[in-house]
């Protein structure tokens, strides 16, 4: 027996350790749903909770918790397990599309992925609720478009395409609730990232 | 029009300000006066595809105007996504840096946060509790490209950047800092006082900050000669790089 044989055969680990357990859960119950936990407080947000709730055969509801990971809630989605509500399926697929664009904006800096950013979501989004209404209160500027103009654009493009195939596909939204639930998603990272909602309780707009 | 930008630029002093105006101008970068709600800022325009203002706190992070408080409310009233303090540091080693040489965190290490005890019959610090803050990788990565040019090399460290509120000029507390950080995966490279502020805008795991200083001196026992000797160089010389990096952001 070769000692590294454990790595080479059944090397397929999960990479969190809520995921073996919720897996047994989820197979066992085929009635489950999540729910994401981000309770504004004062000006920023307390750490951010996936909550799994499993109703077991007898109609007795379990929950389990842990941290907000990438790992977990992919798993999540893999595993075809949607958000308790519309609005908190937005407030998941926010945190997604936060995790997602990290890429991009590490890549080609703050100034230029916002504005690529925002030139994308002006074109795309901007006859969606969630999303027109605080457009007002984000500028944009047309990027620079030399060579990184499209790689950047496909890499955004790539990252909320993303989130409307798992929509469509793993959550099984039907079209028009998937694009509320999206486009709700980029309204609500859009006020983070900009800081509209708290300029407006500062009164500075 | 309005008063927003892409990053947000922190200095302290007097001379920091000066050294950044003097910097901008260098380049050709505007520094024009608008008043905002909390702050007066200073707005250097786009430069490239990055939008930049910049505006004065108080020294250290925690009183009224602290880099703290003026954070917070200045990122949100500009809804800045990139932070840059900018200014003075103290190094580490005066063999291997010179005054003038440039600092940028990689981490921040807020050393407040210690546990001073009694071990037999002795004043000890504990710096155990103090966990390593990392800045925003896109900030990171435009320094790093910047710091490969001719001109910086060789005079940018980046590695972890004690922050904190006490002015030291004791060579024996900093070497007490520096060696309670000795075991981190990144290298002390230097100190300095408003870092900790930027540490409450953003959650840790989406940091929005970056700390880049110029050092003035080594918190030793000749500290505020050096730093009255070298400050001008050390803010220059922090303000101009940070001002190449955006310019070259995607050029």
């Amino acid at each position: 027996m070769n000692t590294l044989d454990p790595f080479f055969q059944n090397s397929e680990k999960p990479n969190h350790p809520k995921i073996a357990s919720w897996t047994i859960k989820l197979n066992d119950n085929p009635k489950h749903f999540c729910e994401i936990y981000r309770k504004k407080e004062g000006l920023s947000f307390q750490p951010s909770k996936i909550y799994l709730h499993i109703v077991d055969p007898d109609g007795k509801q379990i929950t389990d918790q842990d941290d907000w990971d990438t790992d977990l809630n992919q798993f999540l989605i893999e595993k075809e397990v949607f958000a308790v509500t519309p609005k908190n399926e937005q407030i998941r697929f926010a945190l997604m599309l936060k995790q997602l664009f990290k890429k991009p904006e590490i890549r080609y800096g703050d100034g230029y992925f916002n504005a690529v950013l925002m030139e994308l979501v002006v074109s795309a989004f901007k006859e969606q609720e969630g999303v027109k209404e605080i457009l007002a209160y984000i500028p944009s500027h047309s990027p620079n478009k030399g060579d990184a103009y499209s790689e950047c654009k496909s890499m955004i493009e790539g990252a909320i395409g993303m989130c409307a195939k798992y929509l469509l596909d793993k959550l099984h939204y039907e079209r028009h609730q998937a694009e509320l639930i999206l486009a709700g998603a980029m309204g609500e990272y859009l006020d983070e990232r900009f800081s509209v909602t708290n300029r407006k309780r500062l009164g500075m707009v | 029009m309005p008063l927003q930008c892409d990053i947000l630029l922190f200095v302290v002093t007097t001379t920091e300000k000066e050294q950044l105006e003097k910097a901008a101008k260098e380049l050709n970068i505007p520094f024009n006066r608008r008043q905002g709600n909390v702050s007066r800022y200073y707005d250097l325009g786009r430069i490239g595809d990055t939008n930049v203002m910049a505006l004065r706190t108080e020294m250290g992070p925690l009183s009224y105007n602290g880099s703290a408080s003026r954070a917070i409310y200045a990122m949100i009233e500009t809804g800045a996504t990139g932070l840059v303090s900018l200014g003075m540091a103290f190094g580490i080693d005066s063999d291997s840096q010179d005054y003038g040489d440039l600092v940028v965190s990689r981490v921040l290490l807020p050393y407040d946060k210690r546990t001073v005890k009694t071990v037999a019959g002795n004043m000890q610090a504990d710096y155990s509790d103090v966990e390593p803050h990392e800045a925003k990788p896109a900030l990171i990565k435009m320094l790093e490209k910047e710091a490969e040019e001719p001109e910086w090399r060789q005079k940018v460290s980046f590695g972890a950047v004690l922050t904190g509120s006490a002015k030291i000029q004791c060579t024996q507390y900093r070497k007490e800092l520096v060696t309670a950080f000795s075991e981190i995966d990144e290298p002390v490279v230097g100190g300095e006082m408003e870092g900790a502020g930027l540490l409450a805008t953003c959650e840790r795991s989406f940091p929005s900050w970056v700390v880049v200083k110029g050092i003035t001196d080594f918190a030793d026992e000749r500290q505020e000669q050096d730093a009255k000797e070298s400050r001008e160089l050390a803010c220059h010389n922090a303000a101009r790089f940070v001002l190449q990096a955006i310019m070259k952001v995607n050029a």
